[in-house]
């Protein structure tokens, strides 16, 4: 399939999420809205301790200087949405493929579990379901019938709450329109306290978003590798002038 | 691999293998069978029989398929922030912020979003039980709800006095502790006694007096964060644990980049540094106990150099009139110049806040210090000023709250005399785990053996309901009727409501249905007092007074339409901001008291502070029972499923200690055992260690994991200024035991001097 | 030995055959009910389909009418039925019917009844003429494949969303 920088013209959305690290606080309320939405599984200590972890989006804790003049940083990082994704062409199955909207997109019931994508992933974003996950009745009902459910063997990653991305736009053209502005929320962006997170359509010149990645605090991750990523960050301690 | 090992030397195996397989297959053969074993497998059925059963009454607001959102209160926090959770056919399905209410705005913080797995916790008790093995036997007896009462009622009705009744209660929502407190009076009872280790971590019954003593009134400071240039934050770890986090991290984030043009800046004073720290400008290491001596030391600055723009300090300088900046600066291991920055920053700022916070709270001379704090914002004129300190505005809620908001350690540690005197025969224990959440040297655990009987209402078997000879499982909140006047407020007056979102699960009874059915059992004074059928009647009729007042954000027409959008708003509110200007009580005309910290253990013997903190994760302990909350990394050592010692690292290479050493820690009441994390935000003379783990009960997810309490540690002694418990007042030792003990951490270890996993 | 195995295979493999054509007729036939619901006959009375299916217009599933709509007539309506006698001692025990479902996605298709609707489309292009139907029955194998054959047959702006997986896959 031939690719090129930009995504096809038919679409007038390009998702992007923006991060301001002035505003985070590592408070991980995104990452327990992201599990109750997305029924990420818990793995228990054991298989934590090996970093099977499934966590979705991660704040990542860094410590500055030595004391006492320490600092500690954050930053929540998850699947970068990448334009140029290195996850895609390794997928001996097409699992996993870029959509006209910028979303990466994983196909649970189309995955075989070879885990290349999360090799090739440069971010580490990528999680794989080692065991079938445990839910212990009751916990079953806490199950978000929008998503599915996986089991062993599949890979899994930040998908920016499809689910809720698709509803809002199926309840919008019931109602003859488009979604408006900030009408979208991930889980991560809905929960955030601080609103450091935000999430919208890079298309739409007008959008939070957009104004907010031209601020000069944006900044991608790794910008090197030529991942061209979903995800704009902002850098913390300057004034937004 | 040995070609002679394996399985083919057993002979009985090797006979029954060339039964099945008489001689050896060849290559085509056996390409025949596998094609066939392989195709055979579309002979699977490609059916499945699903049932599905259609509503007999379907609910007039759902349309299957679709979400009925129900707006509630949460109550994973003393806050009381307003939530929304999305149902599916009866389900829980998603905990959100409400939008409309005006303390958290539709924002929610990491326990409120896992609140759903309190109501589908497997290890929820199912109905109401006996322990009928005795205390401690773990075997349960279910009962039948009117048997249950008609015992409790016998057990009251064969008290001697009154006064051998006592209700010890924690997080209650305010409607609940007004009915408790009703009826206790109706039997000329004690007033309840209400303790809860995530309120004393936070301080709020010191800072509750602070507010008497300060501004005459014992309401809850409000801090207009989202407007202020400079906060100085003094052990208020504001954006994880204290008071209201969801509205003070919102007002954070207005006060960081909300505002074209204008940053603020936050700096942190507290001997460890926090989450809260770690968004700060600055971190400042202050010596346990004196932060108190900083702020007088900025205020004396500040009024001696005449800082500022806001004219004249002559009124204030009293108050600094026995303050020597050097001796301050000695005694908190702040540098003199580094105090002159701080006050020229706090006094040219335009809108400049000193918060003081639990962590202040928590020392022998809390009262003194938080004083200083206050102090501050009155040298800059920002009492009751955009930007600066507020006093919570109840308006018309007043009524409907609990008052006082939480009693002092000394008053538990009075009930705690009395039970171990013998002067208890029934003890009730609502939303609150005493055995868990005090110090296990101020004696509940003997006291309560003292007592005869023991009732708790907790929908889990935690420590303390292990003790209990009959527990009545309440309902859990997303089950429940009930409001929540919250503390500190919004800019407005608010009561947050509460609905059950979903039908209970189990046989469970709310706790108020329990004390009515109980007053009706009783009859005479307790049954005129309590003289409503349910709950909900209560609630209905209690917040009805609200229907009259003409500030609310909506307008009803009649009182049970008011009733009705109580429910869809999630509370009532003023549609205008009111902020409440505090006034001044004399005790700004006086000179600041100097107390100086005081801590239990010899330094000599036990060299280290120890600083028991509460998680942002697992709280007080009270989220150790949800998985998700367990396997949620805490922010700052990245650790999941565990409890750990924070260690300065050149501390930790002085003692010869690594990560993931284990130490034991042992104070002059206690002594536990815990792995390492070498933590360099931390001062080299204090040890940290978080709450929430250790549980013995409270279900699978609390019991498996290895870990202690450190309560155990703490030495049960109290801030003579304001009762409350000083939990920071603890010495501590360490001795590494040569063990260790792998933590699941998210960061890995390398490049820190070893791997994380050999 | 060599024609005992041959013959196996040839067993398995026509066990495969007929096991398949089997399993492929079970797909077209209707489930057993517990009441023999007859579509036919409510039709032929002037019934359409979101009378009773209501959530289709405005949401992801069509659903079964609740009890209460069923008697809402049977209360009066031919109450000498069998079938409505069943019917009404369900009701009478505030049981619900245990139908079983005719048609079925597995856990990782999302299908919303509200976005095809909206398009235009009725219920008989999926569902068959139901009206003629005594006992539901899937007339087509709802599998993927079916799917895109008419997601792909649809105007060139829309393409595009309708054969991307994410539309259909959650």
């Amino acid at each position: 399939m031939a690719k090129d920088a930009n995504h096809s013209i038919e679409s007038d959305r390009r998702w992007v999420l923006v991060v301001d690290l002035d505003r985070c606080t590592g408070c991980q309320a995104c990452v327990v809205a992201c599990h109750a939405e997305n029924n990420v599984p818990v793995v228990g200590e054991k298989q934590a301790a090996y970093g099977r972890w499934m966590h979705w989006i991660i704040i990542q804790r860094y410590w500055e200087g030595e004391y006492p003049n320490v600092k500690a940083r954050f930053m929540p990082v998850m699947c970068q949405q990448c334009t140029e994704a290195p996850c895609e062409p390794v997928c001996p199955v097409f699992a996993t493929y870029h959509n006209e909207e910028g979303l990466n997109a994983q196909i649970y019931n189309r995955c075989i579990g070879t885990r290349f994508c999360g090799s090739a992933c440069p971010y580490k974003v990528r999680t794989y379901n080692w065991f079938r996950p445990e839910f212990p009745e009751p916990l079953t009902e806490q199950l978000n019938p929008d998503v599915t459910v996986r089991t062993r063997g599949i890979m899994e990653k930040c998908t920016f709450c499809i689910q809720r991305i698709r509803r809002t736009e199926i309840d919008a053209r019931a109602e003859g329109r488009k979604p408006a502005d900030g009408e979208i929320q991930p889980a991560c962006v809905q929960t955030c306290p601080t609103n450091a997170l935000v999430f919208g359509n890079l298309d739409d010149p007008d959008s939070r978003a957009s104004q907010l990645a031209r601020s000069h605090r944006s900044f991608r991750l790794l910008p090197e590798l030529g991942t061209d990523p979903g995800v704009i960050y902002l850098k913390g301690s300057e004034t937004n002038a | 691999m040995n070609q002679d090992a394996g399985i083919l030397k057993d002979n009985a195996l090797r006979s029954t293998l060339n039964e099945i397989m008489p001689k050896a297959l060849t290559r085509r053969e056996f390409l025949k069978i596998a094609a066939g074993a392989t195709a055979a497998t579309g002979l699977a059925p490609a059916v499945r029989s699903i049932v599905i059963e259609p509503f007999v009454h379907p609910p007039e607001e759902e349309l299957p398929g679709q979400a009925t959102w129900y707006a509630s209160t949460c109550r994973q926090c003393p806050a009381g922030c307003g939530i929304i959770v999305r149902t599916i056919e009866g389900r829980a399905k998603k905990i959100e912020g409400n939008p409309l209410h005006p303390l958290n705005r539709g924002k929610l913080c990491a326990r409120g979003q896992a609140g759903l797995q309190v109501l589908y916790n497997p290890d929820r008790l199912k109905n109401a039980v006996r322990q009928s093995g005795g205390r401690g036997s773990r075997q349960f007896e279910p009962l039948y709800w009117p048997d249950a009462l008609d015992l409790l009622r016998d057990k009251i009705a064969a008290l001697s006095g009154a006064e051998r009744l006592a209700f010890l209660g924690g997080l209650m929502p305010s409607h609940a502790y007004r009915l408790t407190a009703r009826l206790l009076e109706a039997l000329g009872a004690a007033p309840p006694v209400i303790y809860d280790l995530q309120s004393a971590l936070e301080g709020r019954s010191a800072a509750s007096q602070l507010s008497l003593a300060f501004f005459g009134a014992p309401d809850l400071p409000e801090y207009d964060l989202s407007q202020s240039d400079v906060v100085l934050s003094f052990g208020a770890n504001l954006l994880e644990t204290w008071m209201s986090p969801v509205a003070q991290s919102a007002a954070y984030g207005a006060m960081r980049q909300g505002r074209m043009g204008r940053r603020g800046l936050l700096v942190q004073f507290e001997p460890r540094l926090s989450a809260t720290a770690a968004s700060s400008d600055e971190w400042i290491p202050v010596k346990p106990g004196a932060e108190g001596f900083v702020a007088l030391a900025i205020g004396r600055i500040i009024v001696e150099e005449r800082l500022g723009h806001v004219g004249s300090h002559r009124s204030q300088a009293v108050l600094y009139q026995n303050v020597d900046v050097r001796d301050m600066s000695t005694a908190s291991d702040v540098p003199v110049e580094t105090l002159r920055r701080m006050a020229r920053a706090f006094a040219d700022a335009d809108r400049a806040v000193a918060i003081p916070g639990g962590y202040l709270a928590g020392q022998r001379n809390g009262f003194s210090s938080m004083l200083a704090v206050q102090a501050l914002n009155l040298v800059v004129a920002q009492v009751g000023r955009q930007g600066g300190v507020f006093l919570s505005n109840p308006g018309p809620t007043a009524a409907l709250r609990q008052n006082p908001p939480v009693n002092s350690f000394d008053e538990v540690m009075d009930l705690i005399r009395r039970m171990k005197a013998g002067e208890i025969d029934l003890l009730l224990v609502h939303s609150a785990n005493p055995i868990y959440e005090l110090p296990a040297a101020a004696g509940f655990a003997e006291a309560i053996t003292r007592v005869p009987f023991v009732v708790s209402f907790s929908p889990f078997v935690d420590e303390t309901a292990i003790w209990a000879d009959l527990i009545l499982p309440d309902h859990t909140y997303l089950e429940s009727w009930g409001y929540q006047v919250p503390s500190p407020g919004a800019d407005r007056p608010v009561v947050s409501s509460q609905q059950p979102v979903v039908r209970p699960l189990y046989d469970t009874l709310a706790a108020a249905d329990v004390l009515l059915g109980l007053a009706a059992r009783l009859g005479g004074k307790p049954a005129d007092a309590l003289a409503w059928q349910d709950e909900a009647s209560y609630l209905e009729e209690t917040v009805g007074e609200l229907y009259g007042s003409s500030l609310g954000a909506y307008d009803a027409r009649t009182p049970s339409g008011f009733w009705a959008l109580w429910h869809q708003y999630g509370g009532w509110w003023s549609e205008k901001q009111i902020r409440r200007e505090p006034e001044l009580t004399d005790v700004v005309q006086k000179p600041l008291a100097i107390s100086d910290p005081q801590f239990e253990g010899d330094p000599q013997d036990y060299p280290f502070h120890l600083y028991p903190y509460s998680s942002i994760t697992l709280t007080d302990g009270r989220g150790a029972n949800l998985p998700w909350l367990q396997e949620a990394p805490d922010p700052m050592t990245t650790v999941q499923w565990g409890m750990w010692v924070e260690i300065n690292p050149t501390t930790a290479s002085a003692l010869g200690i690594s990560d993931n050493d284990v130490v034991q820690v042992e104070s002059p009441h206690g002594s536990l055992e815990a792995p390492v994390v070498i933590y360099p935000g931390i001062r080299p003379d204090v040890v940290a260690i978080p709450v929430g783990q250790g549980h013995q009960d409270y279900g699978r997810f609390a019991q498996e994991v290895s870990g202690s309490n450190p309560l155990t540690l703490v030495a049960p002694v109290t801030d003579p200024g304001t009762g409350a418990l000083a939990w920071g007042a603890t010495r501590v030792r360490l001795k590494p035991t040569g063990r260790k003990q792998f933590l699941a951490r998210l960061e890995s270890l390398d490049g820190k001097g070893r791997e994380s996993l050999d | 030995m060599t024609r005992w195995l041959t013959l196996l295979s040839l067993l398995i493999v026509a066990s495969v055959v007929v096991g398949v054509i089997l399993t492929r007729a079970q797909v077209f036939a209707a489930p057993e009910q517990p009441i023999a619901y007859n579509h036919q006959s409510h039709v032929e009375a002037g019934l359409q389909c979101l009378f009773c299916h209501t959530s289709a217009l405005r949401s992801d599933i069509a659903g079964i009418p609740s009890m209460e709509k069923c008697m809402g007539c049977h209360n009066i309506i031919a109450t000498d039925n069998e079938a409505v006698q069943a019917l009404t001692s369900y009701w009478k025990q505030s049981q619900p019917i245990p139908w079983n479902r005719v048609n079925q996605q597995p856990d990782f298709v999302y299908f919303s009844h509200q976005a095809h609707l909206g398009a235009g489309i009725n219920c008989e292009t999926c569902h068959g003429d139901v009206g003629h139907m005594t006992v539901a029955q899937p007339v087509v194998k709802m599998d993927m494949g079916w799917c895109l054959d008419c997601h792909l047959k649809q105007p060139e702006n829309k393409i595009a969303r309708l054969a991307d997986c994410l539309t259909c896959h959650k």
